[in-house]
């Protein structure tokens, strides 16, 4: 081989075609690539470059190793360690390390501290939008942030809106506005929708919505039937639309009491680019909705709908085309052997053949669907804290 | 349907140094640059000069090829050979097959040697990828201290 090769050429050193190099540079992780901005001039105006920005999230995307999780609690060692400094902390766990060894520890380097932030809003392509608010006698104060934990870039509070409802006073101290973050692809922006959590007595919400960039909170219209149990399950993003469910012609006292009719149900979508709704229907298969709250949520980028018609059974349909009344199918049906007496779970992410579920006294469940096997996990998962997340190199703003 | 009206049985491959190399049609499907040339004629054997692409690299991406064309292969030893493959290589070997798979138009060969080579600078210092992507500083030494200063916990 040796001899052959000195016989023709000999390949000079390579230097790659300038084209090329984004290729590369693509597959590289957000901490090298702020390194590697020290290089050459070319490659630190390439790395800030939205174009390569993009194509990075478009690879990053596919990884999907990550999500990022967020608690009140610090975490020097173990996961689990159970004291609280009331500072707010966001870990990153990559999915596959989770599932296969729950315990692992955690590197310094793999958390980052982020201050009196309450909420998060949301996270896509690769950033965060945390909430957070403070309160007088006279009213309430909401402000968000928008946060890349890949880059370490945190922006300043934005979006400050007061909130004076009449109210006693000692409410206050509770916000009354729920939050959602979701990226608008036809405008490339990023946009926050807040929807007051009460509902007034003619059951309308006020619906509220900021374009980040211009960081102006405008009223739209509310929402065609009001969504109920927004906290729990409300406002799921999926490519530029937030989701929450509906009840037609609803008594709030009622929901938790009584079966309703699946008929009442709606999904209410509201689409980020135009700001107008779309209603679907809940899949046929059931005729009515059990007195513990349904859930909506988005598995493998499908949305989700996820009932227990009784305290044995666990069922989750899958709205295969987006926005397809006719698309749902049953995607799984979990069945615990013996009754269980707190059986409410909620469905969170789904990580090739793993489930993760919490459940409502906040245990976290790994459930393989292929072998139906359980597992419980002493990390602590829940909707209110977990959020998927890819890293990027987007900016904020 | 393209190659199927193709007639060509026998394609002949000629790289940089001379070297011949004979391939089936299905072989090449994932050349797209020599695939859109085999489209337009009509004939039952051609013989295509790759005055960019080396022997050995020619040889190498044959091999490549050939596995990932192959249905009777499973997932699982496509994937075992993919490590394989990246492992007997050395740093120069990844950067020629790469220019080679952007040359030959090779969208998922190009993306398996840009990974491979990402995965020999992540974590690697400024340094070592100047050298290894033989690219020479344009800062001044206060402008990249200055850089460094910026995004300061990247370095360590």
């Amino acid at each position: 081989m040796d001899v052959q090769s000195a016989t023709y050429m000999t390949p000079s050193p390579v230097v790659l075609s300038d084209d090329l190099i984004p290729e590369v540079l693509s597959f590289l992780s957000v901490k090298s690539l702020l390194r590697m901005r020290c290089v050459s001039k070319s490659w630190r105006a390439l790395i800030s470059d939205p174009v390569f920005v993009k194509l990075h999230l478009k690879k990053s995307s596919t990884r999907k190793t990550l999500f990022s999780l967020m608690k009140k609690r610090p975490l020097s060692e173990s996961v689990d360690t159970h004291q609280s400094d009331g500072k707010v902390y966001c870990v990153l766990y990559p999915k596959s390390r989770l599932l296969h060894n729950p315990s692992f520890k955690l590197s310094v380097d793999s958390y980052y501290l982020s201050n009196e932030n309450r909420n998060i809003a949301g996270s896509c392509n690769g950033l965060i939008c945390l909430t957070g608010f403070s309160f007088t006698f006279t009213y309430r104060e909401y402000w968000l942030r928008i946060w890349n934990p890949a880059t370490r870039t945190l922006s300043p509070k934005i979006g400050y809106f007061r909130d004076s409802s009449n109210c006693p006073h000692e409410m206050y101290s509770f916000p009354a506005f729920d939050f959602k973050f979701g990226y608008d692809n036809s405008t490339d922006t990023y946009k926050v929708v807040a929807t007051n959590t009460y509902l007034t007595h003619n059951l309308t919400c006020l619906v509220r919505i900021l374009t980040f960039g211009d960081n102006v909170w405008r009223d739209i219209e509310s929402f065609p039937v009001a969504p109920q149990n927004r906290i729990y399950s409300g406002g799921v993003y999926l490519g530029g639309t937030l989701n929450w469910l509906a009840i037609r012609d609803y008594f709030p006292h009622n929901v938790v009491k009584f079966a309703i009719p699946v008929e009442q149900f709606r999904i209410v979508s509201l689409d980020l680019g135009t700001e107008t709704y779309n209603q679907y229907m809940l899949p046929r298969g059931f005729d009515e909705m059990p007195p513990d709250m349904p859930t909506l949520g988005v598995l493998g980028d499908c949305l989700c709908f996820s009932y227990s018609p009784n305290k044995i059974n666990f069922v989750i349909w899958k709205m295969q085309i987006f926005g397809v009344d006719e698309s749902w199918v049953q995607f799984l049906k979990i069945s615990y052997q013996t009754q269980h007496p707190d059986f409410h779970v909620v469905p969170l992410f789904l990580f090739e053949d793993t489930l993760i579920l919490t459940s409502h006294k906040r245990q976290s469940i790994f459930y393989n669907w292929r072998n139906n096997t359980v597992e419980k996990i002493n990390v602590t998962i829940t909707n209110y804290t977990t959020t998927d997340y890819v890293e990027s190199l987007v900016s904020i703003f | 349907m393209a190659a199927e009206k193709s007639s060509i049985k026998i394609i002949t491959l000629i790289a940089a140094d001379g070297s011949v190399f004979e391939v089936e049609p299905n072989i090449v499907k994932e050349m797209k640059t020599v695939q859109s040339y085999i489209d337009e004629l009509d004939q039952n054997t051609v013989s295509i000069p790759l005055p960019n692409v080396f022997g050995n690299d020619l040889a190498m991406i044959i091999e490549y090829c050939k596995k990932h064309a192959s249905e009777e292969e499973t997932k699982e030893a496509k994937e075992e050979f993919d490590f394989e493959f990246v492992k007997r290589m050395k740093s120069d070997d990844k950067l020629r097959l790469l220019q080679a798979a952007s040359y030959l138009n090779m969208e998922s060969f190009l993306q398996f040697m840009a990974k491979a080579i990402a995965a020999e600078i992540e974590n690697q210092s400024v340094e070592f990828v100047r050298d290894y992507f033989q690219i020479e500083s344009d800062f001044t030494p206060e402008e990249e201290a200055e850089l460094r200063k910026e995004n300061e916990w990247a370095f360590k």
